[in-house]
C-alpha cells in the first residue's frame, strides 16, 4: 500500500516537474530530504523513548491493571460478550487501558486475544465496538505529535490537548453509535 | 494545560515507588523500545519524506491544492489537510510525514498546523490495525465493518475542523 502511495506521488511529482520546468527543484529534494529525516529522527526520537520509558514504569507499577479495573464497567457495557467472561473482559480492558496511556506495543497481544475470544464466523456487535474503540485513537498523551509540535517551533506544542481529547471522546462515540446501526443486538 | 507533564511524571514514579516496583530498570526498558519503534519507522518515514518532498517542490502539490479548493470551500476545510486525512487511515509512518511536512511549512501554531496535529493524534491507521486483529479467516460482515470504520474517519475528519475552528476562534 505505502509503496503504491510512494510511487503516485514520485511520478506525478516527476510529471509534473517536466511539465513545469521545476525538475531541479525535484532533484533538490530528494537530496536534502534524507538529511532532514535523520534531523526529524533524533528530534522527536527522544521524547519518543522518554513517554516510551515512562508508561513502561506505569505498566510495572500496575497502573495499567488499575485503569483497567476502573474501565470494566462501561466496557461490559459497550461489549456485550465480555459480561460473563472474565478473561475476556480482562484482554478488552487492558487492551483499552495500554492503548490510553500510549502503550501500542503492550496493547497489541491483548487485543489479538480479545479479538480472537470474540470471533465466531461472523463479526458480532461487540468485537465491531471493540474494533471501532481501537481505530479511532483513544490516548491520553499523543507524545510523538506533541513532539513533532515542539521540534517545529510550537510556543505550546500541548494546548492542543483538550482538543483532541473532545474530538476522541466524540468520535468513539460516533463509531459506538454506528456500529450499534449496523450490527444486529446479541443475546 | 502546561502543568500536566509534570504531574504526570510525578504520579508515575511515585505510585510505581510506593507499590516497589523496579522503577529504573523497567524505565531502561522502556526506552530501548522506544529506540526500536524509531528504528521501525525511519524506513517508512524516509521513503514518504522525500517523496512527499518531491510532490511538494514539483508544484504537484499546490495543482492539487488548487483543484481540492472548491470543493472544501464550503465546508470551510482547509485543502491543505485533505492529503493528510487520506493518508492516515492507511499508513501511521506516511501521516507522521504529512503532519511534519504542513507543521513545517504552516508553522505548529497555526489552523493548518493545529488541525494536522489534532487529526493525527486522534486517529489511527485503521487499515492496519484492522490486519492485525481480524483473524485471517473469511469472516461475514467484514465489509459491513469496513464501511463503518470508514465512516468513522470521515466523521473524525470533519469534527477535527469543527473543533479547531472553535477553538481558535471561541
Amino acid at each position: 500500500m505505502i509503496g503504491w502511495i510512494c510511487f503516485i506521488l514520485i511520478v506525478s511529482a516527476t510529471i509534473c516537474g517536466i511539465v513545469t520546468g521545476n525538475t531541479e527543484a525535484v532533484s533538490e529534494a530528494i537530496l536534502s530530504t534524507p538529511a532532514d529525516t535523520v534531523t526529524l529522527i533524533l528530534k522527536i526520537g527522544g521524547s519518543i523513548c522518554l513517554f516510551s520509558g515512562l508508561m513502561r514504569v506505569a505498566e510495572a507499577s500496575g497502573l495499567v491493571g488499575r485503569i483497567s479495573r476502573f474501565l470494566s464497567r462501561p466496557v461490559e457495557r459497550l461489549i456485550p460478550k465480555s459480561r460473563k467472561n472474565t478473561e475476556l473482559l480482562n484482554s478488552v480492558t487492558m487492551n483499552l487501558a495500554s492503548n490510553f496511556l500510549g502503550l501500542g506495543n503492550a496493547a497489541t497481544p491483548y487485543g489479538i486475544k480479545a479479538a480472537k475470544g470474540m470471533a465466531q464466523g461472523e463479526i458480532s456487535r461487540s468485537l465491531a465496538a471493540f474494533l471501532i474503540l481501537n481505530t479511532c485513537s483513544l490516548q491520553l498523551i499523543p507524545s510523538t505529535i506533541c513532539a513533532l509540535r515542539q521540534s517545529n517551533g510550537s510556543k505550546n506544542a500541548m494546548d492542543i490537548l483538550p482538543a483532541v481529547w473532545i474530538v476522541q471522546f466524540l468520535s468513539c462515540t460516533a463509531g459506538i453509535l454506528l456500529t450499534r446501526i449496523f450490527f444486529r443486538r446479541e443475546k | 494545560m502546561s502543568g500536566i507533564l509534570p504531574i504526570l511524571f510525578i504520579f508515575v514514579f511515585g505510585y510505581a515507588l510506593i507499590r516497589n516496583a523496579p522503577v529504573f530498570s523497567c524505565f531502561c526498558d522502556g526506552v530501548k523500545d522506544g529506540m526500536r519503534v524509531c528504528l521501525q519507522i525511519f524506513p517508512t518515514l524516509l521513503l514518504m519524506l522525500v517523496s512527499v518532498a518531491m510532490f511538494r517542490s514539483s508544484g504537484a502539490m499546490d495543482l492539487l491544492i488548487s483543484v481540492l479548493t472548491p470543493v472544501c470551500q464550503w465546508c470551510s476545510v482547509p485543502p491543505q489537510i485533505l492529503p493528510l486525512a487520506l493518508v492516515r487511515p492507511l499508513s501511521g509512518g506516511g501521516a507522521l510525514s504529512i503532519c511534519e511536512d504542513l507543521l513545517a511549512t504552516y508553522g505548529a501554531d497555526s489552523t493548518i498546523g493545529r488541525m494536522a496535529s489534532v487529526l493525527s493524534a486522534s486517529t489511527e491507521t485503521t487499515f492496519y490495525t484492522l490486519g492485525v486483529y481480524l483473524p485471517r479467516a473469511k469472516q461475514n460482515g467484514t465489509g459491513k465493518f469496513l464501511a463503518c470504520a470508514v465512516a468513522c474517519d470521515i466523521i473524525t475528519f470533519l469534527l477535527t475542523v469543527l473543533i479547531v475552528n472553535v477553538f481558535d476562534f471561541g
